[in-house]
C-alpha cells in the first residue's frame, strides 16, 4: 500500500509540472537560421522542426539530464547533454556542414578513385569506352596528368619516376610484375582486366604512410566481390576469344567468379599489315578464379588466383646485328583475404599472398632468365574513434626470392653474336618487414588531415627506414578545397643491384621526398584539379668502377598537373596536361641529366559522346614530347625524339537482351592519323650508325563483341 | 492489483510519450496530410518525426523505410521546382536509408520495391549512371515481387520503370500498361496491416492517365485521373497539376 501511494505521488508530481518549453535557434556556419532541422530529446520521442528563421520549440515535462539530438541531412549530427530546468534559457546551436559529404576523392593530394559509384573519377565503364585505351586500367590511367607516356606500352612512368617505382597492388597482394609482355619500359598490357575490379586507386604522389618501398606512384585494386546473380560472359575480338562466368552458389553468402581469355594477333596483324615485324605474333593466355564466402554479414573471406602465359619474337634491326627478340613470361598470383567488421568499429583485413614471376629473354648475343617470387603477409587495422578521427595501422613481412641467370654484352650496343658479353648471375633473398600508424584527424568541418609514420626494415643487409607523412586538405567552399601533402619514401633497389656478386649488397634505400599543393574544384558535372609538386631524389643506384654499384646518384623531378573532366549534354570526358622536368645522375649517366622518361609536355584529351542511348563514341588525343636519347658516347640524353603524336577513335554499341543480358559489340581505329612514331635509337658501339625504333602499329582497326547473360 | 498496473501503464506512455506503433501511425498519418494539400514543411515534419523514432530498435526498419519514403515525395518536389542539387540530396539519402532497411529485414517487399524506384529515379536525373544501377534497380523489384507476389505497389513500380526506359534499353509502354492494369486490380483487395505502406490506391490511375497522356489518348487519361479523384478526392497530384494539364 505505501507502494502505491508513492507511485500516486510520484505521478502526481509529473503530472502536476507544467510541461516546459525548451526554445533555441539552429544556425550554419554563416550565422544563418537553418529550416527544417530535427531536434529531439533521445530518452522520448519529444521534439521539433526548426521553421524557416531556425526557429524551434520543444514543450517537455521531464526534467534533469537529457541528451538534445540534432540532426540535419548534409550536416554533422550534434547530441548535447542539456539540464532541463525552469531557468533554462533560449538554445543557440551552430551546425558544421558534415565532412563525410566530402567524396574520397578529394581527401588527398595527388590521387584519384575508380569505383562503380557516382561522383568518382574513372569507373570499370570508363576504362572500357576509353579509345586507345584497349579496356586496360593502366593505358586507361596513362590518360591521367602526371603519367607519362614514353613509348606505345602501358608503362606507369609517375611524375618523373621510373616504371618500377609504381607499386601495383591487388587486395593487398603486391603484384611485382604487373604487366603483359614485360619489357624494360613495363609492357604492352596490364595484368588485371578492369572486368575483374571493384575500384581502384591511383597517387602520382603525397600517398599515405600505409604503402611503402616505392618511390612515385601506387595503384591499388580490389578484385570483385560476391557476384549478384549467376551468369555467364563470352567475347571474341579480332586477336583475342574469352569465356566467364559467376556463380552464385549461395545467394549473399558464397559465389565464384572465374574468367579466361586467350589472345592470338595472328589475324590482327594479317588485317592490319605489320606481320612481317614478328617471327612470333603475340600470344597469351590467362585465366582467373575467385572465390567469396560471406560467412556473416560483417565478415568474409576471398580466394583469388591468376595465371598468365605470354610470348612474343620481335624483329630487330640493328647496326650490329639483325635478329629475333624472343620473350616468353608467365606469371601466378594467389591470394587468401580475410576482412571482418568487429564491435566498436574495429576493421581488420589480412592478406597472404604469392606472387611468381618467370621471364626468358634472348636476343643475339643477350640471354636473361629471371624468375622472382614474393611471398607476403600483410593486415590492416582501422578503426574509427567518434565520428572525427580514424585510426589505421599495419604490418607487412614479405620474403623476396630472385634467381636470375643472364648473359649482357658487354656493349650494349653490340648485340652481335660473337660480340664479348658478360656473364650475370644472381641469387638473391632478403625478408623485409613494414609497418604504420596514422591518423585521419576532421580537425574542424573544413580541415582534414592524415598523418601518420611507416618503418620498413630489411633483414640482409639490415637496414631501417622512418618515413613520416601528412597530408591536408583544406575545405574553402563547398566545391573548392586546397590540398598540400609531403612525406619520405623509400625503395630498395632491384636485387640485382643488391645481389653479393653481381651487385653491391650494402646497397642502401633510394629516397625521395614529395612537396605537393594542390587545388580543386568539383561540382556534380565538373572536376578540375591542379597541382604542383617537386621531388627529390637522393641515394639513387650509381654505376662504379670497383663497386658495381654504389648509392651516389641523386635527381629531383617538378612539375605542374591539370585535370578537367565534365560532362556536357552530348560530349563528356576529361583533359589533361602535365608539365614535368625530371633530371637524374643514375646508373651509367654519371652526371645529373634528363632521365630517359624526361617527357617535357603531355597532353590527353579523352572524349565521349552518346549517339542515342546505346551508341558511344569516344575518342583519345595524345601530344607527348620526345623522349630524350643519347646521340654521342657519354653524351647521355642530350638529344630529344621528335614529339609523339596518336588519335585513337571507337565505338561501342550495347544490345539489352532479356532482363538482365547485354551484348556490346565494338570497333575501334587506332593511330587514326597513320603517323610513324619514333620511340628510340639503336647505335652502333662507335655512335656512327643508327637505326630507328618505330610504332609497331601504323593505323589499325579492331573489333570484336563481348555477351553477359 | 489491476489499478497498479494500469496505473504503471500510463506512466510508461507518458514518459515515452506514446508506444512505437502509435507513433508510427501518428507519422503516416503526418504523411497523408502533407501530400493532400501539398505542403515541403510537413513533410519535412513527418521525415523529422520518423527520425526521431530511429532508436525505437526492433522498428529500425520501418522508420528508415518511411524517412526514405518522405525523402522520395521530397525529391518529386524539388525536381519540379528545378532544385536538382537538393533533389538528388534527398534522393541518395533515401537510397542509403533504404539499403539499410533491406539489411535489418531481408524479407520487406515493400523496401525493395522502394530502392529500385529511387535508383531508376537517379538514374533519370544523372542519365550515365544507368548502366551501373539498371541492372541494380531491376534485380530488386524481381526480389520483391518475389517475395510478394501480390503487392500491387510493387507492379505500379515496375510499370512505372517500363514506361520511362527508353524503347532501346528494354522499356515498353503495352509493358507499363499491362503492369499498371494488374496493380489496379490487385489494388481492389490489397489492404496491408495499419503500420505498413498502403499508398498508391489511387496514384495507380494518376500513371494509367499519365501513360495514356504519353500514348497520345487524352480522354482516357482523363478518365483515369477521373477514377483517381474517385477513389482520393484529395489526390492533390491529379486534382492541381496532372488533370488541369489536360484541360
Amino acid at each position: 500500500m505505501k507502494t502505491i501511494f508513492s507511485i500516486f505521488v510520484s505521478i502526481s508530481i509529473i503530472l502536476g509540472q507544467h510541461s516546459m518549453s525548451i526554445t533555441g535557434k539552429i544556425l550554419d556556419d554563416n550565422g544563418d537560421g537553418l529550416a527544417y532541422v530535427n531536434v529531439y530529446f533521445m530518452d522520448t520521442l519529444e521534439g521539433a522542426m526548426t521553421d524557416e528563421k531556425g526557429l524551434f520549440s520543444i514543450s517537455t515535462s521531464t526534467t534533469g539530464l537529457r541528451i538534445l539530438r540534432i540532426s540535419h541531412i548534409g550536416f554533422e549530427q550534434k547530441d548535447l547533454e542539456i539540464t532541463v530546468n525552469s531557468t533554462i534559457g533560449k538554445l543557440s546551436i551552430v551546425m558544421e556542414k558534415s565532412y563525410m559529404e566530402m567524396d574520397p576523392v578529394s581527401v588527398s593530394a595527388g590521387s584519384f578513385t575508380m569505383a562503380d559509384e557516382e561522383g568518382q573519377t574513372l569507373t570499370s565503364l570508363d576504362v572500357v569506352t576509353t579509345a586507345g585505351a584497349a579496356a586496360d586500367i593502366f593505358r586507361a590511367i596513362q590518360t591521367f596528368p602526371g603519367v607519362n607516356q614514353v613509348d606505345e606500352g602501358a608503362g606507369m612512368y609517375v611524375r618523373g619516376g621510373d616504371v618500377s617505382e609504381t607499386s601495383v597492388i591487388l587486395d593487398q597482394a603486391t603484384i611485382s610484375h604487373p604487366y603483359k609482355y614485360e619489357s624494360d619500359t613495363g609492357g604492352y598490357f596490364g595484368m588485371i582486366s578492369p572486368w575483374l575490379l571493384s575500384g581502384t586507386y591511383f597517387s602520382s604522389g603525397g600517398f599515405s604512410a600505409k604503402y611503402g618501398n616505392v618511390l612515385s606512384g601506387v595503384l591499388a585494386m580490389e578484385s570483385l566481390d560476391l557476384p549478384a546473380r549467376s551468369s555467364v560472359t563470352i567475347g571474341a575480338g579480332l586477336a583475342a576469344i574469352s569465356a566467364g562466368g559467376a556463380w552464385l552458389i549461395q545467394p549473399e553468402k558464397l559465389g565464384v567468379q572465374f574468367s579466361g581469355n586467350y589472345s592470338d594477333t595472328q589475324y590482327l596483324f594479317k588485317v592490319n599489315g605489320g606481320e612481317d615485324r614478328f617471327e612470333k605474333v603475340p600470344i597469351s593466355w590467362d585465366g582467373n578464379l575467385s572465390a567469396v564466402w560471406k560467412y556473416s554479414s560483417l565478415g568474409q573471406v576471398k580466394l583469388f588466383y591468376y595465371r598468365n602465359v605470354d610470348e612474343i619474337g620481335v624483329r630487330v634491326e640493328s647496326p650490329t646485328y639483325d635478329g629475333t627478340m624472343l620473350n616468353n613470361n608467365h606469371s601466378r598470383l594467389g591470394n587468401i583475404q580475410w576482412k571482418n567488421l568487429f564491435s566498436h568499429g574495429l576493421f581488420i583485413k589480412s592478406s597472404l599472398s604469392l606472387n611468381q614471376f618467370g621471364q626468358r629473354v634472348t636476343l643475339g648475343n643477350l640471354s636473361k632468365d629471371l624468375d622472382d617470387s614474393l611471398l607476403k603477409w600483410r593486415t590492416d587495422l582501422s578503426v574509427s574513434m567518434g565520428t572525427k578521427i580514424k585510426l589505421n595501422a599495419g604490418f607487412i613481412a614479405d620474403e623476396l626470392i630472385t634467381v636470375l641467370s643472364a648473359v649482357y654484352p658487354e656493349d650494349q650496343n653490340n648485340l652481335h653474336p660473337d660480340a664479348e658479353t658478360i656473364e650475370y648471375k644472381v641469387d638473391y633473398h632478403t625478408r623485409h618487414y613494414g609497418f604504420y600508424g596514422e591518423s585521419e584527424m576532421s580537425l574542424s568541418p573544413k580541415l582534414f588531415v592524415i598523418a601518420g609514420l611507416r618503418g620498413d626494415i630489411l633483414e640482409s643487409p639490415n637496414q631501417q627506414y622512418y618515413d613520416p607523412r601528412i597530408s591536408l586538405n583544406y575545405r574553402l567552399s563547398d566545391a573548392q578545397f586546397l590540398k598540400a601533402a609531403t612525406g619520405i619514401y623509400h625503395q630498395y633497389p632491384n636485387a640485382q643491384y643488391r645481389d653479393e656478386w653481381a651487385g653491391n649488397p650494402e646497397l642502401k634505400a633510394m629516397n625521395a621526398v614529395h612537396y605537393i599543393l594542390g587545388y580543386e574544384y568539383k561540382s556534380e558535372l565538373t572536376d578540375f584539379k591542379a597541382e604542383i609538386y617537386q621531388k627529390n631524389y637522393s641515394h639513387l643506384v650509381l654505376e662504379d668502377q670497383v663497386e658495381n654499384f654504389t648509392n651516389d646518384g641523386e635527381g629531383y623531378a617538378y612539375g605542374a598537373d591539370f585535370f578537367l573532366k565534365g560532362t556536357l549534354p552530348i560530349i563528356s570526358g576529361w583533359v589533361s596536361y602535365s608539365y614535368l622536368q625530371s633530371k637524374r645522375k643514375e646508373l651509367d649517366h654519371l652526371a645529373l641529366v634528363p632521365t630517359n622518361y624526361d617527357i617535357n609536355h603531355n597532353l590527353t584529351a579523352a572524349l565521349k559522346t552518346q549517339l542515342g542511348v546505346m551508341n558511344n563514341l569516344s575518342l583519345t588525343y595524345r601530344y607527348t614530347t620526345g623522349k630524350p636519347y643519347t646521340p654521342a658516347l657519354n653524351d647521355w640524353n642530350s638529344a630529344r625524339l621528335p614529339a609523339m603524336q596518336r588519335l585513337d577513335l571507337s565505338f561501342s554499341r550495347l544490345f539489352p537482351i532479356g532482363q538482365n543480358g547485354l551484348l556490346v559489340i565494338y570497333a575501334s581505329v587506332s593511330n587514326l592519323l597513320d603517323r610513324t612514331n619514333i620511340y628510340g635509337y639503336i647505335y652502333s658501339p662507335d655512335y656512327s650508325e643508327r637505326t630507328e625504333l618505330k610504332s609497331t602499329h601504323g593505323r589499325n582497326v579492331y573489333f570484336g563483341f563481348n555477351l553477359n547473360l | 492489483m489491476k489499478k497498479y498496473l494500469i496505473i504503471l501503464l500510463t506512466l510508461s506512455t507518458l514518459l515515452i510519450g506514446q508506444n512505437p506503433d502509435d507513433f508510427i501511425l501518428s507519422g503516416k498519418k503526418k504523411i497523408h496530410s502533407a501530400l493532400e494539400h501539398w505542403n515541403e514543411q510537413e513533410m519535412m515534419n513527418a521525415r523529422a518525426h520518423f527520425e526521431r523514432g530511429l532508436h525505437l530498435n526492433d522498428k529500425e526498419w520501418l522508420f528508415r523505410y518511411y524517412i526514405a519514403y518522405c525523402n522520395d515525395q521530397l525529391v518529386h518536389y524539388y525536381q519540379s521546382k528545378g532544385d536538382k542539387k537538393t533533389a538528388l540530396t534527398y534522393l541518395n539519402d533515401g537510397i542509403k536509408q533504404l539499403n539499410e532497411v533491406i539489411k535489418l529485414n531481408k524479407d520487406f517487399a515493400d523496401g525493395y520495391g522502394l530502392l529500385s524506384s529511387m535508383y531508376g529515379e537517379k538514374m533519370g536525373i544523372q542519365p550515365w549512371t544507368g548502366i551501373m544501377f539498371g541492372s541494380r534497380s531491376s534485380t530488386l523489384i524481381r526480389k520483391a515481387i518475389q517475395l510478394e507476389p501480390n503487392n500491387p505497389r510493387l507492379y505500379m513500380i515496375q510499370g512505372t520503370s517500363a514506361m520511362f526506359t527508353p524503347e532501346k534499353w528494354g522499356g515498353s509502354k503495352e509493358e507499363a500498361k499491362e503492369l499498371y492494369l494488374k496493380a489496379a486490380e490487385l489494388f481492389k483487395t490489397d489492404n496491408p496491416p495499419p503500420l505498413m505502406p498502403h499508398y498508391g490506391k489511387s496514384d495507380i490511375y494518376a500513371w494509367l492517365g499519365q501513360l495514356e497522356v504519353k500514348l497520345g489518348h487524352p480522354d482516357e487519361a482523363k478518365m483515369y485521373y477521373e477514377k483517381a479523384l474517385e477513389i482520393d478526392p484529395n489526390n492533390n497530384w491529379v486534382k492541381k497539376q496532372l488533370l488541369p494539364r489536360i484541360k
